[in-house]
């Protein structure tokens, strides 16, 4: 199968490294396969409420870890107790990279406080973001504080950027900053919420208007900016169709080229059943919404090379070919878990060539810290359509260096 | 990977016992002082088992194989989607050079109950400001290590936790059915009450009052009763408001808990009227409106002793005119036989000496004690006239008859002998000017044969009444308790001060500190928790740098009476509060080869939280009968460890 080919080492990619002064960091995988697997399989799983995966180039990286959302008497700037690391999957096993983590901060347990998020390349730089969460501190607007720590990954470590460190592709450099605060009319301002580079380096950037006040719009007005390869301004398009969702969004993009992406958008705050799936579709001269035989909100959206789509929707997966026939994906039951597989909260997708990569979380009842009873935690599942690497099991209870295991 | 286990079986007896003690059954009460055994963690992180795989290139460690976890139990999803942001690309795309700023903020493995105060200071200020749902190093049990540095940041007067702690107390509880995380947020203001206690932080008075409030009507009652007394120790005055407040809701019969487990009305009051000590005619009128029937069929005749000694405190003085009547020379009435114990200390406090024919006749020695003091009072102040002065002949002359009466004369042997009256009686005599009687009050506090709480009470009174030698007696007392126990019958509970016990022991201790005698320094040795626990904190206020020879030198009066090292444990980490006063002490005991290796060991454990450079070459020991080789093993530890 073409997809045993993904965790192959090619040496050149290392030498492309050392040239471009990035970190002698060893390996790099095989191509995407072209044609995907249906076959998904449990990569990772347990009370670990963060399991997601991030490639850089050929390399695929598990950032794992507690989010601190199981929050319930919080208040008004309260930090999450995020705390996550970073181990690299490969066929032949998963490894923690130490220069993946020289340079960042680390508490006792051996975790990088934040959310972290990983991505660029390693034949130019890789970067980092270590984001932080606070409830709002005024107790109103938006329910997150955000703060986010930007690293670049030099010979020695990772090293703080010195602006945003998410590099954008070599064709968008002309663009100027968005113009957020002209780009939905008088009083509002843009807000990016995702972004997706196309294969010839044009840049789309999706997001939301809103205002100043406590009180959310009541209908969101969606745009999208599309930086076309080369240019040097940005088309701003409106998204229509998103008369039916609250004002507060969350929208995810997928770009197959500069005239073929998908934007999908659900309402965070509503209860899965309540939620409609909201599709639309940029065929480069506009976005127009695009019906889809989904009863789900759509969290997520990535694609593959043989056109299909494959959207998280929160109580299932999907894929839709390239003719528009939907067909629910079949993830796995979990090897470490029983009990309803209903109660899988399926929220992203990625897609690196044919690669698929799924992830999902539940809830899971452990025994007490105190030893009296037990209680409820987050946990995370990861599902790929790529045989390997060997399954690894998460607990995030355990310092950071133990915390990802293989199981015997 | 924890070190040197050992003994934990007795430890955990002891804890149990300690916890069984504690009046505040319904909440946790960690403890101060750390298990040393388990105290420190070697920092290099070894896998759990050899890699399954040979690492295919340098560079990469292959994750631990473990044994297949327990499969896990789904549980019912609950959702937990927030709005979302992810990175837009906005860096240009070209090689820019990054800032050199390194960060270089990795926390080491070892808090402070490994490392001391000076080094793990920063680390107790981590965890109290750690977010909510933190998990911490070694501990995981996250909620419990929280209540821990609350307790040590109280203890040490950390007062750049009084936000985090504060933010504690104002914490919301979530409402609906009560469950095992409502009793840990409860649990947690408590304790964070009890910091803010220790750090003495008058301005929670009105947020501690606010959630007290706001618990009346719910379960966990015996939480919210606990919580009352940081609330009283920060500002009086602001809970005799909350108190009256209560009283009135109570009276008014304006509480209609839903929650069928809330305390009721008699409960409430009944746990807040100790709170009610100052002269309020307005405190007083709502006082007044609760009932006071003590017939036995009233069931809450007990209550309504309480409500009365309580208005008398207030100053219901047409109340106290009548009781006295009721009360002397015979007990008349109905309530004055059910409710004479808590009636009399109010009602005959000892104010003026128009009481003491009733003290004497009723043995009252504490309000005679309290008397005497307000009279050496006024005679500071040059008004004490002649009916005081009448008054305190005739109390010595009393006291004088009694020398003979088998009560105070009768010793042991005797069954009539008053241990309490036989103690408070020498007191009074030597306050009194009586010669023998305070040779008699010396020896009775010095005598080694003397194992009850007696003697400490009366070292007490004697610093009480500052009388002549009075700290020199006490320093014997608490010698004596390095290696005595102390032997008490009564069942009664002493007060809590926070999570401390205030027995006749930390009194003492108490009274030395508030001289500023580093005397009470030797309390880290006591054989008592609480007492070390009450020195430590006096420690952490006043750092006497005399602390440190005090204790070192007592230090081996410890090791061979007691059946663990845990004084001497606790002392010496206790002493690392003092910083660097204490390198030449623990320097000397380390080199004195006489001196046990318990203290040897401590002193170098010591040396290492301090960092002192001689103890690089201490690390080590080829002799495999090495008599401190724990301590040897945590010292290493503790010198390298990252604070």
């Amino acid at each position: 199968m073409a997809g045993t080919l993904l965790f192959v080492s090619v040496v050149i990619v290392i030498v492309a490294a050392i040239g471009c002064g990035a970190p002698a960091l060893p390996e790099a995988a095989a191509p995407p396969a072209r044609t995907p697997s249906s076959t998904f399989s449990v990569v990772a799983e347990g009370p670990c409420p963060r399991l997601a995966v991030f490639a850089i180039d050929r390399r695929r990286f598990l950032v794992f870890g507690e989010t601190g959302y199981d929050l319930r008497a919080w208040m008004p700037g309260d930090r999450l107790a995020a705390a996550q690391s970073i181990v690299e999957l490969r066929a032949d096993g998963a490894f923690v990279v130490p220069a993946m983590l020289e340079g960042l901060p680390r508490d006792g347990r051996g975790y990088v406080p934040g959310d972290l998020v990983l991505g660029g390349s390693f034949e130019r730089t890789p970067w980092l973001l270590r984001i932080g969460s606070e409830y709002a501190p005024s107790g109103t607007g938006a329910l997150f504080a955000r703060t986010s720590e930007g690293y670049l990954l030099g010979e020695r470590g990772w090293e703080r950027a010195s602006g945003p460190p998410v590099e954008r592709p070599a064709g968008a450099a002309k663009l100027p900053e968005l113009p957020r605060d002209t780009m939905c009319g008088a009083g509002l301002v843009f807000v990016p919420i995702a972004s997706a580079v196309t294969p010839s380096g044009g840049l789309l950037v999706g997001g939301r208007c809103d205002d100043d006040r406590p009180a959310n719009l009541k209908r969101p007005a969606l745009l999208v900016a599309h930086g076309l390869p080369g240019a040097s301004s940005w088309i701003v398009k409106p998204v229509p169709g998103t008369e039916l969702l609250d004002g507060i969004v969350n929208v995810a993009l997928f770009a197959r080229s500069d005239t073929d992406a998908a934007l999908v958008a659900y309402e965070p705050f509503k209860p899965p059943a309540e939620r409609r799936a909201f599709l639309a579709h940029h065929d480069g001269k506009g976005w127009r919404e695009q019906s889809i035989a989904i009863d789900d909100g759509l969290m997520s959206v990535a694609g593959t090379p043989d056109g299909a789509l494959f959207f998280a929707a929160g109580r299932g997966a999907y894929r839709v070919d390239a003719g528009g026939a939907v067909s629910k994906v079949a993830l796995p039951k979990l090897q470490f878990a029983s009990g309803k597989t209903d109660d899988l909260h399926v929220h992203t997708v990625r897609a690196f060539g044919g690669e698929v990569w799924f992830e999902a979380s539940y809830r899971a009842y452990v025994n007490r810290a105190d030893g009296k009873g037990r209680e409820p935690v987050w946990a995370g599942a990861l599902f790929a359509n790529v045989p390997g690497p060997r399954p690894v099991y998460c607990d995030a209870r355990e310092p950071a260096a133990g915390a990802v295991y293989e199981v015997e | 990977m924890a070190v040197l286990v050992h003994r934990a079986l007795v430890t955990a007896t002891l804890g149990a016992c300690l916890f069984a003690a504690s009046p505040a059954l319904a909440q946790s009460n960690p403890g101060f002082f750390p298990a040393r055994y388990v105290a420190c963690h070697a920092e290099e992180k070894a896998a759990a088992q050899p890699p399954a795989t040979p690492a295919p290139l340098p560079g990469l460690i292959a994750v631990p194989r473990k044994r297949a976890p327990i499969t896990l139990e789904i549980a019912p999803l609950e959702i937990a989607d927030v709005a979302e942001v992810e990175p837009i690309p906005a860096r240009a795309p070209l090689p820019g050079a990054a800032p050199p700023e390194k960060i270089v903020l990795v926390e080491g493995d070892n808090d402070f109950h490994c490392i001391g105060f000076p080094r793990g200071r920063a680390g107790i200020l981590r965890v109290v400001t750690a977010p909510p749902g933190a998990r911490f190093a070694h501990h995981g049990n996250g909620d419990g290590w929280r209540l821990v540095n609350y307790r040590a940041a109280g203890a040490i007067g950390l007062t750049e936790a009084i936000p985090a702690l504060r933010r504690e107390v104002d914490r919301p509880i979530p409402a609906g059915p009560v469950d095992y995380k409502t009793f840990d947020l409860l649990d947690a203001k408590l304790h964070a009450m009890r910091a803010l206690g220790d750090l003495g932080d008058k301005e929670s008075a009105a947020r501690m009052a606010a959630y007290l409030r706001s618990r009346e009507d719910e379960s966990y009652s015996t939480i919210w009763q606990t919580s009352l007394e940081p609330l009283a120790r920060v500002d009086p005055a602001a809970a005799q408001a909350y108190a009256i407040a209560l009283i009135r809701r109570a009276g008014d019969k304006t509480r209609h808990p839903t929650d069928d487990k809330a305390a009721g009305d008699d409960t409430l009051v009944r746990a807040v009227l100790p709170m009610l000590r100052q002269r309020s005619a307005a405190d007083l009128a709502v006082l007044q409106k609760l009932d006071t029937n003590t017939s036995a069929s009233y069931p809450a005749w007990h209550d309504a002793c309480e409500v009365m000694a309580a208005r008398l405190r207030l100053g219901d003085d047409a109340l106290r005119k009548a009781l006295r009547a009721e009360l002397m020379p015979d007990l008349r009435t109905n309530r004055a036989v059910v409710c004479y114990s808590e009636l009399m200390p109010d009602a005959f406090p000892g104010e003026d000496p128009d009481e003491i024919d009733t003290l004497l006749f009723r043995h009252r020695y504490e309000e005679m004690l309290d008397f005497l003091e307000r009279a050496r009072a006024l005679a500071k102040a040059g008004k004490l006239d002649a009916r005081w002065k009448e008054a305190q002949k005739k109390i010595l002359d009393w006291l004088h008859k009694q020398s003979s009466d088998p009560a105070i004369a009768g010793g042991p042997s005797d069954t009539r002998f008053r241990r309490d009256e036989h103690a408070l009686h020498l007191v009074a005599l030597a306050v009194l000017g009586d010669a023998a009687g305070k040779a008699a009050l010396d020896r009775f506090i010095a005598d080694p044969a003397e194992e009850g709480k007696w003697p400490w009470i009366a070292a007490e009174q004697a610093l009480r009444f500052d009388l002549a030698g009075a700290a020199d007696q006490a320093e014997k007392r608490l010698r004596l308790a390095i290696d005595h126990r102390t032997t008490r019958y009564d069942t009664n509970l002493a007060p809590m001060r926070g999570p401390v016990m205030v027995n006749d022991h930390v009194r003492v201790l108490d009274a030395l500190a508030a001289r500023g005698d580093a005397r009470f320094a030797l309390g880290l040795l006591d054989e008592e928790r609480w007492a070390r626990e009450a020195a430590a904190v006096h420690l952490a206020k006043q750092k006497p740098a005399a602390a440190c020879d005090l204790v070192g030198n007592a230090a081996k009066r410890a090791i061979p009476a007691q059946s663990s090292d845990e004084p001497v444990q606790d002392a010496f980490w206790a002493l690392s509060l003092l910083g660097d006063a204490c390198r030449a002490t623990a320097w000397r005991l380390f080199q004195d080869t006489a001196e046990p290796p318990g203290v040897r060991g401590m002193a170098l454990e010591l040396l290492a939280m301090l960092r002192d450079p001689r103890v690089a070459s201490l690390l080590e020991s080829s002799d495999k009968r090495d008599p401190i080789a724990p301590s040897r093993q945590r010292a290493k530890i503790i010198f390298l460890a990252k604070e």
